[in-house]
């Protein structure tokens, strides 16, 4: 039992790690490389991925909700995640399903500027987000 | 008869007062203020750009020090005094979504040489002490509080003319280096600690250079 509860401990404390080398305060820049970067405004304040986990997109088909699902952890408990409807290189698409911290936010829109090479980037804005950009890998 | 040599008298009393040494003034105080550059890296800034970086390396500057000379420093001789330095300075730039206003204050004692002259003085001083760094900054219309504050050293040379016994004009080039690998930054109501930041590679040296101009006072 006191080998299991240690084992869960170092796990907690593995999941848990911070990168202290990420500014969370500094939007990174607009790109289209894969760098993996996410930030954007709520509320006019900053959030960023990075420093709490790198953020993630993965494609999934579920008839009407099907699209691309961008998530990324902006705080130590913290999450900012939508759904990309119908995404497409060089168009602004939708996004829905969008939440922060548990809180259902506005759907928005989103102006794909690659997807293509295993890299999904562009910029996003709806309602209380507004500057967002991400650049991530994806699986084709 | 008595009349020329009562003032034959006073004529070698006024000449023998005029040939004296001036009073001996144990100490100096001195004001500057001019120009500054920011050197090395730049840590903790909004924005990283080559531009922006480099306008942000032009600031101003101001200092107060104080040296005790001690009771005999004849002229023509070099003289070892002890002394104080506090320096300031300011460096600010704009973007469009972000701006930096870094304020930054050192202070240190000093060990000074000086050369001393009849009519003015050279000096050259080093010391180490504390520098308190900040950058008000703003990202999107939010403020946000850098701070760095780490120890520091100080290289200064300096020169000075009098035009008075107890006054001069003097000018000083002033060297302040310090490094840091970290800073904390305060955001939203949060802290964070940044360790090696990443967007300054980790961070590294950075140090001041300012050429300043002022008063010195002899007392």
């Amino acid at each position: 039992m006191k080998h299991l509860l240690l084992i869960c401990l170092l796990l907690f404390c593995v999941a848990c790690e911070e990168n202290e080398s990420v500014d969370p305060t500094i939007m990174p820049e607009v790109t289209a490389t894969g760098a993996n970067t996410f930030g954007c405004l709520v509320d006019g304040w900053v959030y960023t991925s990075g420093r709490w986990g790198l953020p993630n997109a993965a494609y999934e088909e579920r008839g009407e909700d099907s699209g691309m699902t961008v998530s990324a952890q902006v705080g130590f408990d913290s999450y900012i995640r939508f759904t990309v409807v119908a995404p497409k290189a060089g168009e602004t698409c939708p996004y829905k399903n969008a939440s922060f911290e548990n809180q259902k936010l506005e759907d928005g829109q989103v102006y794909i500027s690659r997807m293509s090479d295993g890299v999904f980037s562009g910029t996003f804005e709806g309602g209380r987000v507004s500057k967002g950009r991400f650049d991530l890998k994806y699986k084709e | 008869m008595k009349k020329y040599v009562f003032l034959l008298g006073l004529w070698m009393q006024v000449a023998s007062v005029a040939a004296q040494e001036p009073p001996v003034r144990k100490s100096v105080l001195s004001v500057h203020a001019g120009p500054s550059w920011y050197l090395g890296k730049m840590i903790g800034i909004t924005n990283h750009s080559d531009a922006y970086r480099n306008a942000l390396r032009n600031g101003i500057a101001w200092d107060a020090d104080y040296y005790f000379l001690g009771d005999t420093h004849p002229f023509d001789s070099f003289k070892l005094a002890p002394g104080l330095t506090y320096q300031g300075g300011r460096y600010a730039n704009t973007h469009d979504e972000s701006s930096d206003n870094i304020q930054m204050h050192y202070i240190a004692p000093q060990l000074a040489l000086f050369m001393m002259k009849r009519n003015h003085h050279l000096s050259l001083s080093a010391g180490a002490g504390y520098q308190h760094y900040k950058d008000k900054s703003v990202v999107y219309g939010k403020t946000r509080e850098v701070s760095m504050n780490k120890l520091a050293c100080n290289l200064s040379a300096g020169g000075e003319y009098l035009l008075a016994p107890c006054m001069g004009v003097s000018a000083r080039l002033n060297w302040v280096v310090t490094s840091s690998d970290s800073y904390s930054v305060r955001y939203h109501g949060q802290k964070w600690q940044v360790n090696a930041p990443e967007l300054s590679d980790g961070g590294g040296c950075f140090s001041h250079l300012s050429l300043l101009f002022g008063m010195n006072l002899h007392f």
